[in-house]
């Protein structure tokens, strides 16, 4: 994880995936994308994946293998209690400011 | 020793790609963005293979547009942050490279986009000429006297100042080439072994100017050219009233009023959309051109031939013409005839980004000692 002094942010899209990956456990590229309703697209969720990653917002591991399947492995996402801590504090942030749509 | 993969059974997509990226990328972006791109094609695609041909052959092409997107997005993100850190370069022979191609750059600029406004402003001239002898206006001159008139009105140096936006963006492209050819072939060691320029610098250069471009088209010229046409307007039409100023044309909208005519045509069905889509597409394509001649140049760069740069401007000078021609057949010959608009404002760019990746992958292997191509894959 790179260590910064900057104040933590969070973009849209990187608030999109720890908010779909905090309802669920691991979930890998091309999952989020499709639970995501349009809000992420599949040419830039991994590149923001790996963004996040070096944030320290989230951490990868690949899939353990199982007999049959051809291909490399996914890489499965999850947040981090970084990641988690963030969202729970951008969120109370935007309903206070009443950002929400209501 | 790798198994042959067996008769009948198909290969898995994405083999190809991986192996064209372990050639340029570096290993994070390798670990965390090619492979799960080709990883979640290959399931997908493993998914869809009880179904239809058609279906896998979908996978297979989203799963190639991701990939080249993320890769672009990765490269721009990559090299936008390096130029960040270190803008003026981390050693003496990468501020040397900055400097010279910098300088070059704006040295050619200049010039041509001097050449590029007297050009364009005596064709206008012509034109100003024709509207005002045939278009009989009150007391319509004489021919003589038309293009007196003409001349004055081209030429008066607001009309010329609001020309430049437009000519800079159009000879940006070559100018970038030609100042980052020719800032590697003068790095180049003068003895030792001959190195190629460092694709992270070209990158940056190439960057920098794109994004400006991006300004530039995006808004700037919009407003210069319409500036432009009241100018001329007002001139011509001398008993106008000042509120009476010309309708703007897909040229004079800005990024934003652009995406607003495009919605307001969808809306109504109009015969423009494809004319605003691809205006829109270009002003992206054309100052992206920068970053597609910058890696081109990584490719034209040949150690072995010496620094010359009169070769260097011949060949910028080359392709820049082609890259000119290319567009101007996606905008006059492809678009009218129904080819999508993002195909016939980048076709000039996606040949010249295809040469680009022939020319540097053939560079590789000519750089690879001989070792290690003879040694076994």
């Amino acid at each position: 994880m790179v260590q910064t002094r900057r104040m933590p942010t969070l973009s849209g899209k990187e608030m999109v995936i720890l908010e779909l990956l905090l309802g669920a456990h691991e979930m890998y590229g091309l999952e989020l994308v499709g639970a995501s309703r349009r809000r992420l697209k599949r040419g830039t969720v991994y590149v923001t994946l790996q963004r996040m990653e070096e944030k320290g917002y989230v951490r990868s591991r690949l899939e353990a293998r199982s007999e049959g399947t051809a291909g490399l492995p996914r890489r499965l996402y999850e947040a981090t209690a970084t990641g988690r801590r963030l969202f729970a504090l951008w969120t109370s942030v935007r309903r206070q400011l009443q950002l929400e749509p209501a | 020793m790798k198994a042959a993969p067996s008769r009948g059974v198909p290969r898995p997509p994405g083999q190809l790609l991986r192996r064209v990226a372990q050639r340029f990328c570096s290993r994070s972006t390798l670990v965390h963005v090619v492979d799960p791109i080709v990883a979640d094609m290959q399931h997908e695609w493993d998914a869809a293979r009880e179904r239809s041909s058609t279906a896998r052959a979908c996978v297979r092409l989203a799963g190639y547009a991701a990939f080249g997107k993320a890769l672009a997005l990765r490269t721009l993100t990559a090299s936008g942050e390096h130029l960040v850190r270190n803008a003026f370069g981390t050693s003496r022979e990468e501020r040397s490279f900055y400097r010279r191609a910098a300088s070059t750059t704006a040295a050619t600029l200049l010039l041509l986009t001097l050449v590029a406004v007297f050009g364009s402003s005596g064709s206008s001239m012509r034109s100003l000429a024709y509207v005002i002898t045939h278009q009989r206006w009150p007391g319509g001159p004489a021919e003589a006297e038309a293009l007196q008139r003409a001349a004055a009105i081209a030429l008066r140096a607001d009309a010329l100042a609001n020309l430049v936006p437009c000519a800079l963006l159009f000879v940006l492209p070559a100018s970038v080439l030609f100042g980052i050819l020719l800032a590697a072939r003068m790095s180049l060691p003068e003895h030792g072994p001959a190195r190629a320029p460092r694709t992270r610098w070209v990158g940056s250069a190439a960057l920098t100017a794109t994004i400006g471009g991006v300004a530039l088209a995006g808004w700037l010229i919009p407003q210069a050219n319409q500036n432009y046409r009241e100018i001329v307007f007002s001139s011509v039409n001398r008993t106008a009233r000042a509120e009476n100023v010309p309708m703007k044309g897909s040229r004079e909208l800005n990024f934003g009023e652009l995406g607003a005519a495009i919605q307001q045509e969808k809306a109504r069905n109009g015969k423009y959309v494809a004319l605003y889509r691809t205006e829109w597409h270009k002003r992206v394509a054309l100052p992206a051109a920068c970053t597609v001649l910058g890696f081109l140049a990584i490719g034209l760069v040949d150690p072995a031939r010496g620094r010359s740069a009169f070769g260097s401007a011949v060949t910028a000078a080359s392709v820049g013409f082609i890259h000119y021609w290319l567009m101007r057949v996606g905008e006059q010959v492809l678009m009218p005839r129904g080819v999508p608009p993002f195909l016939a404002a980048w076709s000039g760019n996606l040949v010249l980004a295809a040469a680009a990746i022939i020319l540097i992958v053939r560079r590789h292997e000519l750089a690879r000692p001989p070792e290690a191509s003879a040694r076994p894959r």
